[in-house]
């Protein structure tokens, strides 16, 4: 119980600033520009989402807060010449291939394919791969939304744990 | 202590993954952005096929009948109710009428040449052309043949459809033609289906109703649920069924699909000897749309055949122009034997390529 008050207390500190409040914003925009870029980019210059927006919006958002975290994690780090904590690289990798999932389920998939291709693998394994992501993207990107917060669950206790431990080494 | 919970391997771990992903994925994007395939450009280029299977193709000389499929499914009736935007399948499987028909069939050549110098002088507000793959020919009967490879519930084969009727019309006439949709989940864009389609099943529906003295046309669709999302069987699921229907010519041209080993989605055509992959033309109205609300989804069938009658407005020139590219191509695999091929702005795409 203690420990969930200090995660929760990371949070609220880190939100208490506006300078965070103003990184996530902007990532969270970045994000949201990202994937529409990238999936528009694999429908003609059309912004064809088939997933349900709040699907989207929940990866950008948990994407962005992990992002938030992690510039956190960077910033405490740099001050106590400690080792970063934060998982910034993986908010990234969920909403790019986030992205590149929900293209997949458009009627073409220009980015996939052609990586597949590229790979060796020949017609018939590259439209089984992609109707498989086609039927089954809903789930992915869930998924998806599920590491994320599962990473925010970590990179706050990593910070906790450093906050716990911060205040020893001054005294030492 | 927490420099021991920090070097630890679950820590380690747990890092470099998603670091990993992020990399991976970044490549990714960045071999996207570099090989732009499927961003439709203002200019035709032909690309020779190197490497893979597709310089071992060899021709095709089939001999055999094409399949005349039914005029209408018990298990996919006409739906009559006149249902709203975004839900609606009003008239779905319902056949053309004379005047719809001849619409298409009887499209004047003063719209294709229009559209051809609008899209060769860079008028058009959409997007048109394509990169096709030089193929051998797939002769049929002793004609080359247009093969579609597309789904029911797919968005870019609805809006392709009306582009390729028009080009096909150019080269002979189809009998009948019926109201279509892509999938309710897929924006439900009005369209033209080949045949009445198997909307509430997942199979594979073959056949068109169109005569030709130049080229035979085989249609291949997959159909799902229209009332779902956009949904593709596996290539190999679909070979199968086409298979089960023992038609030469239709199982030759689901293997010829295969063996040309570029398959990446729907809609995929083949004009004599240029193998398009999408659409070649991006008409949902009169400009590419920045939202995802689309004109076209709020236009009925009406809508759409007025503004290819009256030939003037950026959609109906982006469907013209569409199918001046797919006649180029055709009239350049036979040897432009056919009437529409003598059109200047014809005659200029094909000297692009």
């Amino acid at each position: 119980m203690k420990r969930q008050t200090n995660k929760l207390g990371v949070l609220r500190m880190i939100y208490s600033s506006p300078a965070y409040v103003v990184v996530n914003i902007a990532a969270a925009a970045f994000y949201y520009f990202l994937f529409r870029y990238l999936l528009a980019s694999q429908n003609y210059g059309i912004f064809l989402l088939n997933v349900p927006h709040y699907l989207l919006y929940s990866l950008v958002i948990s994407s962005s807060v992990l992002l938030t975290l992690g510039a956190y994690g960077i910033k405490s780090a740099f001050e106590s010449r400690g080792k970063a904590v934060g998982e910034q690289g993986a908010s990234a990798a969920t909403t790019i291939v986030g992205a590149v999932i929900s293209g997949c389920a458009s009627c073409q998939a220009p980015f996939v394919g052609s990586l597949l291709y590229a790979v060796g693998f020949n017609t018939l394994t590259v439209s089984s791969i992609l109707s498989g992501i086609g039927g089954s993207q809903e789930p992915i990107l869930a998924a998806f939304i599920v590491i994320n917060l599962a990473l925010i669950y970590y990179s706050t206790v990593k910070i906790a744990e450093g906050c716990r431990v911060a205040p020893r080494r001054r005294k030492g | 202590m927490a420099r021991k919970n920090a070097s630890s391997p679950f820590r380690s771990k747990l890092f470099y993954i998603p670091l990993i992903i992020s990399i991976i994925a970044i490549i990714l994007s960045v071999y996207n952005v570099a090989h732009p395939q499927q961003v439709v450009i203002y200019k035709t280029v032909i690309q020779n096929q190197t490497g893979g299977t597709t310089t071992q193709l060899t021709g095709y000389n089939i001999t055999s009948p094409l399949i005349t499929p039914p005029t209408s499914l018990a298990s996919a009736p006409v739906i009559t109710a006149n249902q709203s935007f975004g839900q609606r399948l009003t008239g779905i499987n319902q056949p053309f009428n004379a005047s719809e028909l001849a619409a298409i069939n009887n499209a004047p050549d003063a719209y294709y040449e229009l559209a051809g110098e609008m899209y060769l002088n860079h008028t058009l507000n959409n997007s048109v052309g394509a990169q096709p793959n030089v193929v051998p020919l797939f002769n049929v009967n002793g004609k080359p043949s247009v093969i579609y490879f597309g789904s029911i519930t797919c968005i870019f084969c609805g809006e392709n459809r009306w582009a390729m009727a028009l080009a096909l019309a150019k080269f002979g006439s189809f009998n009948s033609l019926y109201t279509g949709y892509s999938a309710l989940g897929d924006s439900d864009v009005p369209t033209i289906y080949w045949r009445p389609a198997s909307y509430n099943t997942s199979t594979t529906d073959l056949g068109a109703f169109y005569t030709s003295k130049y080229v035979n046309f085989l249609a291949i669709e997959n159909t799902e649920p229209i009332t779902g999302g956009f949904a593709l069987q596996p290539m190999s699921t679909i070979l199968q069924e086409v298979t089960a229907v023992n038609n030469t010519a239709y199982t030759a041209a689901m293997n010829y699909i295969i063996q040309i080993n570029n398959f990446q989605g729907t809609p995929y055509t083949i004009w004599g000897n240029y193998q398009v992959g999408g659409a070649d033309a991006v008409a949902f109205g009169n400009s590419t749309p920045k939202t995802s609300q689309l004109p076209l989804e709020y236009m009925t069938h009406q809508d759409m055949f007025n503004q290819l009658r009256q030939g003037t407005s950026q959609l109906a020139l982006t469907e013209y122009a569409g199918a001046d590219v797919y006649i180029a191509y055709t009239c350049k695999s036979i040897n432009n034997t056919a009437s529409i091929c003598s059109l200047p702005a014809i005659q200029k795409i094909e000297a692009q390529q």
